[in-house]
């Protein structure tokens, strides 16, 4: 007779196989609502009345999902925005500490000041557009992670072509680590989004 | 309509002190007068959202029963957020009264 309900929380176990801590504590909380509802040697009607008040494991999985989701969206612009904050830190470092770049023939020296600043302006134009018109989707935080790396790739350039990485005041090269750390966090935080995502998508779908 | 406020009603229920899971759900039972007969499955992730956002706080315990259970408690936070949305519901609800029930507004 108990394994209608150890059927029911197998079932929210795999469900909620994506996360082993949710899904851990998820089986116990809602293990112990049924031995509340259900107490000592219930019939296999009342677990089958009792299963079926709570609804299917799906959908209490797809909910949990959701907002999981949700909460990886929140993250997500967090650190993007702080990800803007501090390549933009960077970027007034170099412009202030960098000695100015020649421009004599040298195609790299002109342009990577141009794309340090430009590709965080349009970092800058994708993450604002993005928040207002598609917030929940990857799309805008991919598209200004793609400017923000064209930066700091600009901007590390600007580094070795001013001085070697060692002569750079260590200011600009610690602003440089730390907005790299910062994208790479972003990477990081746009990737989980994109798992969650399609975690609660499958379990939404009929 | 209730799962829009559904989290509200969970905040409510935890008012008088901590419960866990299935309390809360006969808690919410009991004081809508069996108006609200909730799919259980949907409290479970209200609690984890609404603990997610810093609003209850929870712990395992061990009652005399024996067996480990989730206790939830409103934080602070919580108790901030449960005034601030009992004062929109309130207004909610006498403008939905003034015009559904027919009386003046203001009520």
């Amino acid at each position: 007779m108990a394994s209608l309900i150890d059927t029911y929380l197998d079932d929210l176990s795999r469900h909620l196989s994506h996360d082993p801590a949710l899904a851990r504590r998820m089986r116990a909380e809602i293990a112990d609502h049924f031995a509340e509802a259900l107490g000592e040697c219930p019939s296999e009607a009342e677990m089958r009345r009792i299963i079926a008040r709570m609804g299917p494991a799906r959908a209490i999985a797809a909910a949990l999902a959701a907002d999981g989701a949700s909460r990886q969206v929140d993250r997500t612009w967090v650190i993007l925005l702080v990800a803007l904050i501090a390549t933009f830190i960077a970027m007034r470092l170099r412009s202030l500490w960098l000695p100015p770049l020649a421009t004599d023939g040298a195609l790299a020296g002109f342009a990577a000041p141009l794309i340090d600043r430009w590709a965080f302006v349009a970092a800058i134009a994708a993450a604002v557009a993005g928040y207002w018109v598609m917030r929940p989707s990857p799309a805008a935080p991919l598209l200004a992670l793609a400017a923000l790396c064209a930066s700091v790739a600009a901007g590390m350039l600007r580094i070795a072509l001013a001085a070697d990485w060692s002569a750079a005041p260590l200011a600009v090269a610690a602003a440089t680590v730390g907005e790299c750390a910062l994208v790479g966090l972003l990477l990081a935080q746009i990737l989980a989004l994109c798992r969650r995502r399609r975690q609660a998508a499958r379990l939404s779908a009929d | 309509m209730l799962k829009g406020h559904l989290d509200t009603i969970v905040l409510a229920a935890l008012e008088a002190g901590p419960a866990h899971g299935y309390a809360v759900i006969e808690s919410i039972r009991a004081r809508s007068g069996e108006t609200f007969d909730l799919p259980e499955g949907t409290l479970y992730p209200a609690l984890h959202r609404l603990e997610a956002a810093g609003l209850l706080q929870s712990e395992w315990t061990v009652p005399p029963t024996g067996r480990k259970r989730r206790v939830y408690a409103l934080t602070p936070a919580g108790r901030d957020a449960l005034a601030k949305r009992r004062t929109v519901w309130e207004r909610f609800a006498h403008g939905v009264n003034a015009i559904v029930g027919g009386r003046p507004w203001p009520a």
